[in-house]
C-alpha cells in the first residue's frame, strides 16, 4: 500500500518532467538550404597554379568560372574540429586567411586534447551537432573510411562526389584508392600528411653526450653490435645511460617500431606469412636485443612515460631516444632550444637481412559530415588547404607541424633536424601490401580487428612485462600469436559462410620481401 | 594541578606541533612542488628533480593560462557554475532531508533506504543517460543544462547529513514553533539557520565537487566552447604531441585558490556539519 | 543495508503526517526527487537496460542480445584481472587510509593543540589539486632516474639501489595505493573529525580524573563510541576506492604489464576509448561489478548489524 503510493508520487514526478522536456524543446532549425547559391563547387582558383595538367577528360568544373564576388552569399560558418590543441593560434590565422578569399565563409576551427576528442565526436553527431569538417583515425588507420561509413557519418568530398583531376594531381601517385578514400567512386578524404617521412622510427641523438663520451655525433652507431658498444661507452665513460626507452601504457612502441623495423616489420601482424607473428623468431630476436640493453643497465631505468623519456635524452641524462618525426618540434616545445640534437636512421641487425617500417595509407585524416549543411563551402575550404603553394601549406611546414602530402615539403621546412628526418625517410619505409585494395570486402570483415581487439595491448603489455620482471618472453610470445591466430582463422571461416569473400590469401603476400615496396600489380593475385 | 596540566599540555604541543610540521612538509612538498612548478620554465621543471624554487622566475605561464586557454572566459563560467549548482544543491537537499527526519509518510522507509542504497552503488557509467536526458529536455549547449546536471550528481549524501541533522534538532524548538503557530514552511525556515554546520559542508563538498567536473561541462557544450568550464579549459595544455605542464601548473594553481579560500571559509562549520548527520 | 539503524532513519520524533502537511511534504520532496529520479535513478536503470544491448552508444538501440554481454564479461580474463585489481587497490586503500586519517584526525580535534585550522588545511589541500597534475607529479617524484623520492634515500642512505616505484607489477600497486591514500586522505581526517564530535568532552575528563592516557582514551571511549558513524565511513571509503580511475589512467596506464588494470578504466576504455565503442558491454560491466559490490557489502552490512545485536543481548 505504502509502496504504491510512493509508486504513483514518482509517477506524478516523471510526468512533470516529461511535461517540462516537450515545452523547453528548441523549434526545429528552419530549412535555409534554399536561399544558398548553386554550387560554385570546385573552381580551380586563380591564386593556384594547377601542378600537372588535367590528365583526362576536362573537369566537371569549367576553370574558366572565376569567383563571383558580387555573387549574393549567405554568411556561413563552417565548424572545423581536430584534436591538435599547440595549433590552435595558426588556425586562427588560417581562418582569417581563408576569409580574404572568400569573405562570406567564416571557419570556426575548435581543437581538444585527443582522449576527449575521441569520446566528445561520437556524442556530437548523436546529438546532430557534429562539426562540417572533422578529424579522424579508426583502429585500423587504413579503414577510417570504411569505419566512418559504417557509422554513417561521413559524405564524399565534393557535393556532388567527383573532383577535379587537377585536385587530384596533388598528391604522389597511389594514393587514391579504393577502399582507401575512395567508395563506389566517389572520395571520401586525402593523404594529409606525407607517410614517408612522418611517422615513428627516428633514432635521436644528444650530440653533447656523444661528444662528452668521447665519440663522434656525426658517426651514430649503425648496426644493432655498434649501438650497444656505442651504449656501453657511454655509460662507462659519463654520468648519462645510453637510452632512454619509455614503457608506461604502450609508450615502448618508440623504440620497437624502429628496432623491429630494422629485422622484420614493425607490424605485430606478418604480411608475408600472413599470421600474427609476436612468436617469429626475427622479432623475438628484436625483443631480446632490446631486453639485453635493460639488463645490461644502458636504459634509463623505470616505467617512465614518453615525456619523461623525453626530457630524460634532451636534458643530458641519456644520449638516444627512438621518435617520430615530430620530435624536433616536441624538443623545443619543451623548451629545449639549444639542444643539440642529431638524428639518424636506426641502427640494423649485424649481418642479415633487413626490414623495414610499414608505408601505409593512414593519413586520410580529414573527413567530411554526413550532417554539414555546407557541403559546398566544406569542399571550397578543402581545395583552398590542400594547395601545394597554399598559405596552409607553407606556414604548416615552416612552422614545423608535420609533413604534408600534397607538398613539397623540402622546400618550406626550415628546421634543419626536420630536413635531416625529411633525408632519412626513403631509407626507412616502404610500402606494404594493403589487404583491402586486393579485397575489398575486408572493410566489412572484422576478422582482423577481433583478433588484435581480443586482447588490447597484449603484445606491449607482454613486452613491458617480460622487460621488467625477467621473465622469459618467448612462451607467453607464443600464446599470444596463437590465440589471435585461431580468433583470426575463425573469424574469417565464419565470414566465409557468410558469403563475404574474404580468404587468409588476403591477408599473405608470400611474393613481397619486407624491405621493398610492395608492387601493386600483385594485387590481383589475391583476389579470393 | 593546574600547574603540572598546563606544562604537560605544552610539552605534548611543541612535540607534537613539532612531529606535524615535519609530516605535514613532506605531505604538502607535492603540493608546492606544483606551485613552484607554475612558476618554472618547462625545462627547468623537468630536470629540477626534488628542489622547490625556480633558478629563473617564469611568470608567462600565468598568462598563457590566462588568455591562451582561456580561463578568462572559463573562471566566470565556473564560478557560476559552482554557485548555481550548490545553491540548488543546498535548497532539494535541505527540504527532502527536512521531510524525511521529520515526518512520517507513505513510502518514506523506502525512499530512505533507496538513496542510502544508491550511495554505495559504484557505477560509473551514466555520462550518456545522462547527455540523453538533458538533449531531450532541450537543454544542450546552454548554462541551465550544465547547471542541472551538476546539481543532479552527488545529492544523496546531501540528504542523509541533512535528514541526521534535522532529526538531531531538539523537540522543544518545534514545540516552541507550534505554539507560535508556525506553519510547516514557517517552521522550517525557522529550524534552517541551526543546520549552518550541514550547509557549509555541503557548500564544500559540492563547491568542490562542481568546480572539478569534467565531463559533464565538456559533453554538454559542444556547440558553445565559450560555455565550458576550467576544469575543461585545463585540457587545452594537451597538445598532439607535447603537453605544456608548466601552463597546466599555473591552470592549476588559478584554479585551487577560490576552493582553498571556501574551504578555508568554510572549515570550521565543515566539521560540525558532519558530526551531526552521522549521528543518524 | 549495512546498519539496522540507518537503515529506518532517524528516530522520528515528528508528528503523523496531516492533510495539509501532505500537500507540503510533496513539495518538499518534489525537487530532491526530481534531481534523483532523472540524474541517479534513470541513469542506473537505462544503465541496465543498455546492458542487454550489444550497442556503440550512438546508433539506435536495436541489437538486444540478451545475457550474451554477461555471459562474455564472465569469460572475459582482462575484466576478472581488473576485478582482482581492483579489489586488492581497495582493500589496501581502505586499510590504509582509514587508521591514519582517524589518527590525524583525533590529533587535529584536540582543543589545546596549536595551529590547529593551519594543519586541517595542510592535511586537506592535496585533494583539490587536479588528479592528472598529481599523477605527473609522482611520476616525475618516484622515477628511479632522477626522482626526489630515490635521491633522497639514496642520499640518507637508506637504499643503495635506486627503486622503479611504478616498475614493477607489486610494487606499482603499492604505490599507487600510497599516492590514492596521500591525496584522498583530506576527505576522511574531516570525516573522522565530525565522527570524533559525537564524543562528549567531559567522558574525556572523567577519564582524565581516572588517570587514563590518550591511547587508553582512544580505544576505550572514542573508538566504542564512534563506532556505528565508523562502519558508515568504512563502507564509503571502501566503496569509493573501488572506482578508482584518475590516479590509475596518469600514473599507470594499467601498467606495467596490466598489473593495476582495474575495472573502471576497463569500462571507460570499452566505453570510450576503443572505437568501435561498446557501450553495451561496458555498462553490463559495470552492472555486474556493482550487482557483485552490492551483495559483498550487503552481506558485510548483515553481519556487522547481527554481530552488534547479539553484543546489545550480551550487555543486558
Amino acid at each position: 500500500m505504502k509502496t504504491q503510493r510512493l509508486v504513483s508520487l514518482m509517477l506524478v514526478c516523471i510526468l512533470v518532467l516529461v511535461a517540462a522536456c516537450t515545452s523547453t524543446q528548441p523549434p526545429a532549425a528552419p530549412a535555409e538550404k534554399a536561399a544558398e547559391p548553386a554550387a560554385p563547387a570546385a573552381e580551380a582558383q586563380p591564386t593556384s597554379p594547377p601542378t600537372t595538367a588535367p590528365t583526362e577528360a576536362p573537369t566537371p568544373t569549367a576553370e574558366s568560372q572565376p569567383v563571383q564576388a558580387e555573387e549574393e552569399h549567405q554568411p556561413v560558418t563552417l565548424k572545423v574540429m581536430n584534436w591538435s590543441q599547440e595549433q590552435a593560434d595558426f588556425y586562427q590565422e588560417v581562418a582569417a586567411e581563408f576569409q580574404k578569399e572568400y569573405p562570406w565563409i567564416t571557419i570556426q576551427w575548435e581543437t581538444m586534447a585527443q582522449k576527449q576528442y575521441k569520446e566528445a565526436l561520437p556524442l556530437m553527431f548523436k546529438s546532430e551537432e557534429s562539426p562540417d569538417i572533422f578529424f579522424w583515425i579508426g583502429r585500423d588507420r587504413t579503414l577510417t573510411m570504411a569505419e566512418l561509413l559504417d557509422q554513417g557519418w561521413i559524405r564524399p568530398l565534393t557535393p556532388d562526389g567527383t573532383v577535379p583531376n587537377d585536385w587530384l594531381a596533388r598528391w604522389p601517385d597511389n594514393l587514391f584508392l579504393e577502399g582507401i578514400n575512395i567508395q563506389d567512386g566517389q572520395v571520401y578524404s586525402f593523404p594529409f600528411n606525407d607517410n614517408l617521412i612522418w611517422g615513428p622510427g627516428y633514432m635521436y641523438i644528444n650530440r653533447e653526450v656523444f661528444r662528452s663520451a668521447g665519440l663522434d655525433p656525426d658517426s651514430p652507431p649503425q648496426t644493432w653490435k655498434e649501438l650497444l658498444e656505442t651504449c656501453r661507452t657511454i655509460v662507462d665513460k659519463t654520468e648519462a645511460y645510453c637510452l632512454a626507452v619509455p614503457l608506461k601504457g604502450t609508450d615502448l612502441q618508440r623504440t620497437w617500431y624502429p628496432i623491429a623495423g630494422s629485422i622484420m616489420t614493425d607490424q605485430f601482424f606478418d604480411f608475408k606469412n600472413g599470421r600474427f607473428a609476436i612468436d617469429d623468431p626475427k622479432l623475438l630476436q628484436a625483443f631480446e636485443f632490446i631486453k639485453t640493453l635493460y639488463d645490461e643497465e644502458l636504459v634509463v631505468p623505470g616505467v617512465n612515460d614518453k615525456t619523461f623519456a623525453r626530457q630524460s635524452m634532451a636534458s643530458g641524462q641519456a644520449a638516444i631516444y627512438f621518435g617520430g618525426a615530430w620530435m624536433p618540434g616536441v624538443f623545443r616545445k619543451m623548451g629545449f632550444e639549444d639542444l643539440d640534437l642529431g638524428v639518424a636512421p636506426p641502427p640494423y641487425p649485424d649481418n642479415q637481412p633487413r626490414g623495414a617500417l610499414k608505408r601505409g595509407n593512414t593519413e586520410n585524416k580529414y573527413w567530411v559530415s554526413s550532417q554539414t549543411q555546407h557541403p559546398e563551402e566544406a569542399w571550397l575550404f578543402i581545395e583552398w588547404l590542400t594547395r601545394p603553394d597554399g598559405f596552409f601549406a607553407q606556414e604548416y611546414l615552416k612552422r614545423g607541424f608535420g609533413t604534408l602530402a600534397f607538398a613539397d615539403n623540402q622546400k618550406y621546412i626550415q628546421d634543419p633536424a626536420m630536413l635531416k628526418v625529411a633525408e632519412i625517410a626513403p631509407q626507412l619505409r616502404v610500402l606494404y601490401p594493403e589487404p583491402v585494395v586486393a579485397c575489398p570486402d575486408i572493410a566489412k570483415s572484422s576478422a582482423y580487428i577481433e583478433a588484435e581487439n581480443y586482447h588490447k595491448n597484449w603484445e606491449w603489455e607482454a613486452m613491458v612485462e617480460a622487460l621488467t620482471t625477467g621473465q622469459d618472453f618467448a612462451p607467453v610470445a607464443q600464446e599470444i600469436a596463437a590465440t589471435k591466430n585461431k580468433i583470426f582463422l575463425e573469424t574469417i571461416a565464419k565470414e566465409q559462410s557468410e558469403n563475404l569473400q574474404v580468404s587468409i590469401s588476403c591477408w599473405t603476400y608470400p611474393e613481397w620481401e619486407y624491405n621493398q615496396d610492395f608492387n601493386p600489380e600483385n594485387y590481383s593475385q589475391h583476389k579470393p | 594541578m593546574l600547574n603540572h596540566r598546563l606544562t604537560r599540555l605544552t610539552r605534548y604541543n611543541l612535540i607534537l606541533v613539532f612531529l606535524l610540521l615535519v609530516i605535514g612538509l613532506i605531505w604538502i612538498y607535492p603540493f608546492l612542488w606544483v606551485v613552484f612548478a607554475a612558476f618554472k620554465g618547462q625545462r627547468e621543471m623537468f630536470t629540477a628533480g626534488a628542489r622547490l624554487w625556480p633558478y629563473e622566475w617564469v611568470f608567462d605561464n600565468f598568462s598563457r593560462a590566462w588568455i591562451k586557454a582561456n580561463f578568462r572566459q572559463y573562471f566566470f563560467n565556473t564560478v557560476l557554475y559552482s554557485t548555481a549548482a550548490t545553491v540548488i544543491e543546498l535548497i532539494k537537499a535541505s527540504m527532502c532531508g527536512y521531510v524525511l527526519a521529520r515526518y512520517r509518510f507513505p513510502g518514506r522507509d523506502f525512499l530512505y533506504r533507496l538513496i542510502l542504497a544508491t550511495l554505495f552503488v559504484p557505477i560509473a557509467t551514466v555520462i550518456i543517460p545522462q547527455f540523453v536526458l538533458i538533449k531531450a529536455l532541450g537543454l544542450l549547449n546552454t548554462r541551465l543544462g550544465v547547471i542541472l546536471a551538476l546539481s543532479g550528481g552527488a545529492g544523496a549524501l546531501y540528504v542523509l547529513l541533512f535528514t541526521g541533522f534535522f532529526a538531531s534538532i531538539p523537540e522543544d524548538i518545534f514545540d516552541s514553533a507550534r505554539i507560535d503557530g508556525a506553519n510547516f514552511f514557517q517552521t522550517f525556515r525557522l529550524v534552517l539557520p541551526l543546520t549552518r554546520p550541514v550547509i557549509a559542508t555541503v557548500i564544500i563538498f559540492q563547491f568542490m565537487h562542481t568546480w572539478n567536473e569534467f565531463n559533464i561541462p565538456l559533453i554538454f557544450t559542444f556547440s558553445k566552447p565559450e560555455l565550458r568550464n576550467l576544469a575543461v579549459g585545463m585540457y587545452a595544455f594537451q597538445g598532439e604531441y607535447s603537453f605544456d605542464w608548466t601552463g597546466f601548473a599555473a591552470g592549476t594553481v588559478i584554479s585551487v585558490i577560490p576552493v582553498l579560500l571556501v574551504f578555508l571559509a568554510f572549515q570550521n562549520y565543515f566539521v560540525r556539519g558532519l558530526s551531526g548527520a552521522v549521528k543518524g | 543495508m549495512t546498519l539496522r539503524k540507518s537503515q529506518t532513519g532517524p528516530q522520528i520524533s515528528g508528528q503523523k503526517s496531516k492533510g495539509v502537511d501532505f500537500i507540503w511534504i510533496v513539495i518538499f520532496l518534489t525537487p530532491f526527487l526530481l534531481f534523483y529520479t532523472a540524474f541517479t535513478l534513470w541513469p542506473l536503470a537505462s544503465t541496465v537496460y543498455y546492458s542487454f544491448f550489444e550497442w556503440d552508444g550512438i546508433k539506435p538501440l536495436e541489437n538486444f542480445v540478451g545475457w550474451q554481454n554477461y555471459w562474455s564479461i564472465i569469460q572475459d580474463p582482462v575484466f576478472w584481472l581488473a576485478f582482482r585489481n581492483t579489489i586488492i587497490f581497495a582493500l589496501g586503500n581502505t586499510i590504509i587510509k582509514l587508521p591514519l586519517t582517524l589518527l590525524v584526525a583525533v590529533i587535529l580535534t584536540r582543543r589545546w593543540l596549536w595551529l590547529k585550522t593551519f594543519f586541517r588545511t595542510l592535511f586537506f589541500s592535496p585533494i583539490i589539486i587536479p588528479v592528472a597534475m598529481a599523477g605527473l607529479v609522482f611520476v616525475l617524484l618516484l622515477n628511479p632516474a632522477n626522482g626526489a623520492v630515490n635521491s633522497a634515500l639514496l642520499e640518507w642512505g637508506i637504499i643503495s639501489r635506486p627503486i622503479d616505484f611504478l616498475g614493477h607489477p607489486r610494487l606499482a600497486m603499492v604505490s599507487l595505493i600510497l599516492v590514492s591514500v596521500w591525496q584522498i586522505f583530506g576527505q576522511y581526517m574531516v570525516y573522522w573529525m565530525a565522527a570524533l564530535q559525537n564524543v562528549p568532552e567531559e567522558l574525556y575528563e572523567a577519564a582524565e580524573i581516572d588517570g587514563a592516557n590518550e591511547w587508553q582514551k582512544l580505544i576505550y571511549i572514542t573508538l566504542p563510541i564512534i563506532r556505528p558513524v565508523a562502519i558508515i565511513i568504512l563502507f564509503l571509503a571502501f566503496v569509493n576506492a573501488l572506482r578508482v580511475f584518475g590516479l590509475v589512467v596518469t600514473m599507470t596506464s594499467g601498467g606495467p604489464g596490466q598489473s593495476t588494470y582495474v575495472v573502471s578504466f576497463f569500462i571507460y576504455n570499452q566505453a570510450f576509448q576503443e572505437f568501435p565503442f561498446r557501450y553495451g558491454y561496458a555498462s553490463a560491466a559495470a552492472v555486474f561489478f556493482a550487482v557483485v559490490m552490492l551483495a559483498v557489502i550487503s552481506i558485510q552490512g548483515y553481519m556487522v548489524s547481527r554481530a552488534q545485536e547479539e553484543q546489545k543481548l550480551y550487555e543486558m
